[in-house]
């Protein structure tokens, strides 16, 4: 049977939105009876994240937070994955990094690791919101622009897709949103920049014919 | 055959979205200019499109 | 960022973020989140976090010459 292992720090506004716009993701999951396990707020920790590796082997890894290059960071940006030191725990599985600059390095070292596929972005993930939307980050819309691509690529794995569609279906959600602010009747031209950074350095590795089912 | 820079910046300015033109590009004596705004300069052929020209190519924008 | 980045440079991202809108906050990475105040102030110091927003602005106005949609 199919589970998830979901790391939701929520320590700053960045944390905050990624957290609750993966709430959507459980709910799927839970409807689909695939086991999760939710790593929220103070148990987005490594000994947390290494002992559900070891013990429950979920299938799919999805690491919301901070990172670098090298390292993927939870509660209070602690590292959790970092190359050289565990990133062999991921063997197996298929993991999706919302953590800066990750898929640079980690990424492909994780896949050497033995991971089966590592999806995230290869330098900092940017986006903008409507801090006035903070005790709701679900309904701010400005923030949708940014982070839908991000929902509909995990639950296109939930639904049992590839990597491979999931990841092209994501991609196209993203340049859809690029698109609608390029409009002359937009009022986000100004996001464009930013949706067009993310959409460049939006990466997947590994086998991209990999499916959690 | 070298393009000039009026002959690349002409080419670009064609190709881009609508919303993009209204956007500020370059900035001359504090003056900020647009996509559009240069677009009227270099059409004109204005001893002004030549420096704003200049300065598109030294950022490497055109 | 390793382009070393000249004043005309500066001057065109600071009058270009000037443009954006002032109630909204931008995410950049883990170096925080910041209002457009917070960001033009950056590029003036010319920090890391400003050679960064300089940087993205950069990428897209380039990206912009080989057409950005394609």
């Amino acid at each position: 049977m199919s589970s998830i292992l979901i790391t939701r720090p929520e320590h700053d506004d960045t944390t905050y939105y990624l957290s609750h716009w993966s709430k959507e993701i459980i709910a799927l999951a839970d409807q689909k009876g695939i086991h999760i396990f939710d790593l929220n707020r103070e148990k987005a920790v490594k000994l947390e994240v290494e002992s559900r590796l070891k013990k429950s082997y979920p299938n799919l890894v999805i690491l919301n937070g901070h990172g670098n290059d090298t390292t993927v960071t939870g509660h209070k940006n602690e590292p959790l994955i970092s190359v050289g030191e565990n990133e062999s725990l991921l063997k197996s599985r298929i993991v999706y990094a919302i953590s800066c600059k990750s898929a640079k390095v980690l990424g492909p070292k994780s896949i050497d690791a033995g991971a089966l596929s590592y999806t995230g972005y290869d330098d900092d993930f940017i986006f903008m919101y409507d801090p006035n939307k903070i005790s709701k980050p679900c309904s701010d819309e400005t923030a949708k622009l940014f982070l839908s691509h991000s929902q509909r690529f995990t639950e296109s794995l939930i639904k049992g897709n590839t990597v491979k569609e999931s990841f092209s279906r994501s991609k196209n959600i993203l340049r859809e949103n690029l698109m609608k602010s390029l409009s002359s009747d937009s009022k986000d031209n100004a996001l464009t920049r930013y949706l067009w950074w993310d959409l460049t350095h939006f990466v997947s590795h590994g086998d991209l014919n990999a499916a959690i089912s | 055959m070298k393009e000039g820079s009026k002959e690349k910046f002409l080419k670009i300015y064609a190709n881009l979205p609508l919303g993009i033109r209204k956007e500020i590009i370059v900035v001359l004596e504090n003056e900020p200019f647009t996509w559009s705004a240069v677009y009227v300069e270099v059409f004109n052929n204005t001893e002004k499109s030549i420096v704003l020209l200049k300065k598109l190519e030294e950022m490497k924008i055109i | 960022m390793k382009e070393h980045i000249s004043e005309d440079l500066k001057e065109l991202v600071i009058v270009r973020l000037e443009t954006l809108p002032s109630d909204r906050k931008v995410s950049i990475g883990a170096y925080g989140e910041f209002d457009k105040e917070e960001l033009i102030q950056h590029v003036k110091k010319g920090d890391e976090i400003g050679s960064k927003i300089v940087e993205v602005e950069l990428e897209f106005l380039r990206a912009l010459k080989e057409g950005i949609v394609a």
